[in-house]
């Protein structure tokens, strides 16, 4: 293949100047704003429903008349410093993909991208089950005194209901993550894999 | 940063990478979601610019991170569609580009060109994309992080593969 005839293909490529864009720079600044607004959105209704749920667990405690039994206090602590440390350390690793820099060489960007992509599932499946088993023992440990009196068949019931509540719910929350996960992640890995070592196949 | 001088850097890039981003995010993304990727090329360049440290051209920089950002926009594809790459019907996706094309390419050549183009692997779609816009096998290799020798390489497998299918011939390079 000569160079003029390249050149003409170049030539031919970039005579395609894709017509009238329909994306004028006055129309990406704003979307830009509505992707910015979308994402504020998106963390305000993430933090405010942490904060909702902690504020409703407080109201609840402050309501009681009697003074707060110190089961309940244990429970209520457990289940704060639980749900606090699993829940940044997963952001945590959101975050890192977030961060990726997407002005670094392909290559580069391929191999973090490869590092990063798997690790918020690893996370879950790795600290989900220790996570359960102290919000399962927090939740018990609350409803101790809670009822006193209650039948004593009663309250193992609402014990092992509880339980099992806590663990058939995430491990529906994990069959959804993991679907999701082998739908867009093992593809994109794949393909980066792929495209990893095509792009560095004889650089060695 | 300065927020001035982003945007004024932002509205530089704009203006000089306009078409050729757009024609790259077309090539690149599947099934006519070119528009998706150069919306989102877009927000990452001005999301990303605050961390451009001057180690490349402002340009090759953009260029990566239109490269990389098409490289990550099949996990939001995967998100929003069962589709797969082994499951596209790659003739029909191409027929579906070409007419959307057809507006666009009024000649036999660039018509050809594209087609054959939207053929080839989307990773060597990538590179001859690139080449395409008249970027040298240098930019290419600050772009994908390869040497030029290899970028060399890269292209002179592929031109043949493209030639042949250009022109219907046996490759005679």
């Amino acid at each position: 293949m000569t160079h003029e005839e390249y050149r003409d293909w170049q030539n031919a490529w970039q005579e395609n100047d894709t017509g009238k864009t329909p994306t004028g720079m006055d129309a990406i600044m704003s979307r830009m704003k509505a992707h910015d607004q979308r994402s504020k959105r998106i963390n305000l209704a993430k933090a405010s429903t942490v904060f909702m749920l902690l504020s409703l667990m407080a109201f609840q405690v402050a309501r009681q008349k009697a003074p707060l039994k110190t089961s309940m206090l244990i429970g209520l602590i457990l289940v704060t410093i639980n749900t606090v440390i699993f829940m940044t350390t997963l952001f945590g690793k959101q975050f890192r993909l977030k961060r990726l820099d997407l002005g670094q060489p392909s290559l580069i960007f391929i191999r973090q991208a490869i590092a990063a992509l798997p690790a918020e599932m690893q996370h879950i499946t790795r600290h989900l089950p220790l996570f359960l088993i102290f919000q399962a023992l927090a939740a018990n440990i609350m409803f101790i005194d809670l009822w006193p009196k209650l039948a004593p068949v009663t309250l193992v019931l609402i014990h092992v209901g509880t339980t099992l509540f806590l663990f058939l719910g995430a491990r529906l929350g994990l069959m959804v993550r993991r679907r999701i996960y082998n739908r867009s992640t093992v593809p994109l890995m794949e393909d980066l894999r792929q495209t990893e070592k095509a792009w560095s196949r004889g650089e060695e | 940063m300065k927020p001035e001088e982003q945007h004024l850097h932002f509205t530089e890039l704009y203006d000089r990478l306009e078409h050729r981003l757009k024609r790259f995010c077309e090539l690149s993304a599947w099934d006519g979601r070119g528009p998706d990727l150069l919306q989102e090329v877009w927000i990452n360049i001005w999301n990303a610019l605050p961390r451009f440290r001057g180690d490349c051209s402002l340009d090759t920089w953009a260029t990566r991170v239109a490269v990389n950002s098409a490289l990550m926009f099949r996990r939001s594809e995967g998100r929003r569609s069962r589709h797969t790459a082994a499951d596209m019907d790659m003739e029909k996706l191409v027929d579906k580009q070409t007419a959307e094309k057809t507006l666009l390419i009024d000649t036999e050549l660039r018509e050809r060109l594209y087609a054959c183009v939207s053929e080839l692997q989307p990773r060597d779609r990538m590179i001859v994309g690139l080449h395409l816009e008249a970027m040298t096998h240098r930019d290419i290799s600050e772009v994908v992080g390869v040497s030029e020798n290899h970028v060399g390489v890269l292209l002179h497998r592929l031109k043949p593969v493209l030639k042949k299918c250009i022109t219907g011939e046996e490759n005679d390079s």
